[in-house]
C-alpha cells in the first residue's frame, strides 16, 4: 500500500490511459489470432485442399504425332522421376491403366431392361484420393470390387439427363447402395466381379478401383504388358512453379484447377506477408507495457535511491516496482480475453461456416501461448527493472 | 566495538580536485574517527561536507584516496552489503531530507521500522512528541514545513540500530529549543548504540559538548 502510494504519482493519469490503451490494444492483438488460428486450425486439417497442397492431374499435349500413334503419349519413368526432382513438387502417383477387357451391366429387375457397357478402369496410389472411402480395399479372393466414380458423373445424371427424362434425381449415398457386375476377360480366362460404388471424388475425373485389383488383373487377364502411364497426379506445394516446368515440357493439366491454385498460391503469399506484418504490429504494441515499466524506472530516481538509502535492496526495491507494472499488466490482460473472447461468442454463428461444432471456449493451447507470449514479455519488464534499479542504486 | 572505526587515507573529492583548497582538517589527511565519539564537521558551502557524508553512506563513490569502515575499503564494499549496512550499521540524515512527500509522517516512519524491526511506532510517537510532532503523525509530509520535516526525518534515522550516525546539517531550520530537545535524544541513542556520531555544520556547536570539532 505504502509502495504503491510512492509509485502511484509519478505517471500522470493520461500517461496511464495511454499504456492502458496501448497494452489492451496489444494484447487483444496477440489473443485473437492466436484464438482464431487454433479454432480454425483443426478445421484446416480436414479441408487440406484450402490453402494446403494442390493435386493436379497432368497429361500431354495430344499432337497429331501422338493422335496417329507415333511415339507414345505417356509418361516414362525417367520424365516422372525429372518431374518429382523439380521445386514445388512433393509426389507424383501414376496412372494405371486396365489391359484387360471389362464390361459392366446392370440387371433393373424381372421386367426392367439390362443394361450393358464396355467399362474402363485406373488406378492411383491410396495417397492421392481425396479421402479413402470406408471399405477401400480388396483381395484376390474377393469378389466385391469398390471403385470410385468422379463427382462430376453423378451431377451430369442428375442435373443434365434425369431431368429431361422425368427420372429422379439419386443421392450420392442412394447411389453407392446400387449393385452392378463388372465381367473381367482376357488371355481366355474370364471372372465375374461385384462392383459397388464406395465414393466420389472431386479431385480425380475417371473410374477408379483398387491399385491392387487392376495389377492383379492386368497380370491374369491382361493382352500385353502395361503401356507407359498417359495420366500422372502430382502433388505441388507452389503452384506457379510447377506452371512453368509444365509449360516448359508441354503437359498439359485442367486450366481451372490450375488457376485456382495460383490464386490460392497467391492468397498464400498476401497471408504470408499480412500474418508477418501482423506479428511486427503486435510485438511493437507489447512494447508498450515494457514501456510503463520504462516511464516508472525513469521517474524513479528519488523513490528507487531514498529506499535505497533506508536500507531497501535492490532486489527488493526491483520486486515493489516489478509487481506494480504486473497489475497493470495482468489488468490489460484479463481485459483483453474477455473482450477477445467476446468477440468470439458474437462470432460463433457465423465460425460454423469454417468450423464444426465449435466449442463455446477458446482451445486450451491458445491461453498456454498467450500466456507463454506474456510471460517472455514479463521476463524482459523484469530483467530491465532489476537492471535499471541497480544502476540507480548504486553511488554516483 | 574498535571494529567500526572509521580511518582516511588521503581522500580528497573528485570534484576538489582542481580547486585550491584551504587547509582541512579531513581533505589529504590520515586519520581515524574512532566509534564512539562524537564530532562535528564545519565548512562554509561548497567545501564537500555533503559529499563526505554520501562516501562513508556509499552514495558516493568519486574520491581519490581511501576510506575504511573497520578493515574493509568503502569501494569494495558491493550494493546488497551496502543495503545491510544501511539498515544496521550506518544510518544517515540527509540534508534535502528525502522523506516520501505523499506519505504520511506515520508511513515514512513504518517504511523504516517495517525493515529494521528495531523499534515499534509506538516507540517513534514519543521521540515525535518530544519534538512536538505527535500531532501531525497522520498528515502527509507535503503539507509540512520544512522545520517540521526536518524533526520527522531525525527521528527516521533513530529508529534503527547504528554503529554510526551521519547528520547533514540537521538542524538548519530549527529553533534552539527544538535543537536542544533533539541533540539531547540524538545523544541518548548513540549512548544506547554505543555509537559515533558525525554532525555537519555551517559553524554552530549548538553548545554540544562535542568530543572533536574538525574543519573541512
Amino acid at each position: 500500500m505504502m509502495f504503491r502510494k510512492i509509485f502511484s504519482k509519478l505517471i500522470k493519469p493520461w500517461q496511464i490511459f495511454l499504456v492502458s490503451v496501448g497494452s489492451f490494444a496489444g494484447l487483444l492483438m496477440l489473443w485473437v489470432p492466436i484464438q482464431s488460428y487454433f479454432d480454425i486450425s483443426s478445421a484446416m486439417k480436414s479441408k487440406k485442399d484450402l490453402f494446403g497442397d494442390h493435386f493436379l492431374v497432368l497429361n500431354k499435349t495430344v499432337s497429331v504425332f501422338s493422335a496417329l500413334g507415333w511415339g507414345s503419349g505417356g509418361f516414362t519413368a525417367e520424365e516422372i522421376n525429372a518431374l518429382k526432382s523439380e521445386k514445388g513438387v512433393n509426389d507424383i502417383g501414376a496412372f494405371t491403366a486396365n489391359t484387360f477387357h471389362a464390361m459392366a451391366s446392370a440387371d433393373f429387375g424381372d421386367n426392367g431392361p439390362v443394361v450393358k457397357t464396355e467399362m474402363f478402369f485406373e488406378a492411383v496410389p491410396n495417397q492421392f484420393l481425396d479421402e479413402r472411402p470406408m471399405g477401400w480395399n480388396w483381395s484376390p479372393e474377393s469378389d466385391e470390387v469398390p471403385i470410385i466414380v468422379p463427382s462430376d458423373y453423378l451431377a451430369l445424371y442428375n442435373f443434365g439427363f434425369a431431368p429431361g427424362q422425368n427420372l429422379p434425381q439419386i443421392s450420392q449415398d442412394l447411389a453407392k447402395l446400387s449393385g452392378f457386375t463388372i465381367v473381367i476377360s482376357g488371355s481366355g480366362k474370364e471372372r465375374v466381379f461385384k462392383g459397388r460404388i464406395a465414393g466420389f471424388s472431386d479431385r480425380i475425373n475417371t473410374i477408379l478401383a483398387p491399385l491392387n485389383f487392376i495389377t492383379f488383373c492386368n497380370e491374369t487377364y491382361g493382352a500385353k504388358a502395361p503401356p507407359d502411364p498417359s495420366r500422372i497426379i502430382v502433388e505441388a506445394s507452389d503452384i506457379t512453379a510447377l506452371a512453368e516446368v509444365m509449360k516448359s515440357k508441354g503437359y498439359e493439366s485442367n486450366q481451372e484447377a490450375l488457376k485456382s491454385g495460383r490464386i490460392q498460391s497467391v492468397a498464400n503469399r498476401i497471408l504470408t506477408i499480412t500474418l508477418a506484418i501482423g506479428a511486427l504490429i503486435v510485438l511493437l504494441s507489447l512494447g508498450s507495457f515494457l514501456q510503463f515499466a520504462d516511464l516508472l524506472i525513469a521517474r524513479s530516481d528519488f523513490e528507487i535511491r531514498t529506499l535505497s538509502y533506508q536500507g531497501y535492496d535492490y532486489k527488493k526495491i526491483s520486486a515493489i516496482i516489478f509487481r506494480q507494472v504486473f497489475v497493470f499488466v495482468a489488468i490489460s490482460a484479463a481485459l483483453a480475453l474477455l473482450a477477445g473472447i467476446a468477440i468470439r461468442w458474437f462470432l460463433l454463428k457465423y465460425m460454423s461456416v469454417l468450423v464444426e461444432n465449435p466449442t463455446a471456449f477458446p482451445k486450451l493451447i491458445s491461453f498456454v501461448i498467450f500466456f507463454s507470449v506474456m510471460a517472455f514479455y514479463l521476463a524482459i519488464a523484469y530483467w530491465n527493472i532489476v537492471r535499471q534499479t541497480k544502476r540507480l542504486s548504486g553511488a554516483y | 566495538m574498535a571494529g567500526y572505526n572509521i580511518r582516511f587515507e588521503n581522500v580528497l573529492p573528485a570534484f576538489l580536485e582542481s580547486l585550491q583548497i584551504p587547509e582541512s582538517d579531513i581533505w589529504k589527511k590520515n586519520f581515524e574517527l574512532t566509534e564512539n565519539l562524537h564530532y562535528l564537521v564545519r565548512a562554509h558551502s561548497g567545501k564537500g561536507k555533503s559529499t563526505l557524508l554520501g562516501m562513508l553512506f556509499g552514495a558516493r563513490n568519486k574520491y581519490s584516496g581511501q576510506v575504511f569502515i573497520g578493515e574493509k575499503e568503502l569501494q569494495q564494499i558491493d550494493l546488497m552489503e551496502w543495503s545491510a549496512i544501511r539498515k544496521d550499521k550506518i544510518s544517515m540524515l540527509f540534508q534535502e531530507l528525502r522523506l516520501f512527500d505523499l506519505l504520511t509522517v506515520r508511513e515514512n516512519l513504518k517504511l523504516k521500522i517495517d525493515l529494521t524491526g528495531k523499534y515499534d511506532i509506538e516507540q517513534a510517537i514519543q521521540w515525535l512528541d518530544a519534538l512536538g510532532m505527535a500531532d501531525f503523525i497522520d498528515r502527509p509530509c507535503k503539507t509540512l514545513s520544512f522545520g517540521q520535516q526536518q524533526r520527522v526525518a531525525i527521528v527516521r534515522s533513530l529508529l534503527q540500530p547504528f554503529h554510526w550516525l551521519l547528520m547533514d546539517e540537521p538542524f538548519s531550520h530549527l529553533d534552539e529549543y527544538n535543537i536542544q530537545i533533539a541533540l539531547e535524544l540524538i545523544k541518548n541513542r548513540c549512548k544506547e548504540n554505543g555509537a559515533g556520531l558525525l554532525i555537519t555544520s555551517l559553524g554552530s556547536t549548538h553548545n554540544y559538548s562535542f568530543d572533536k570539532q574538525l574543519n573541512l
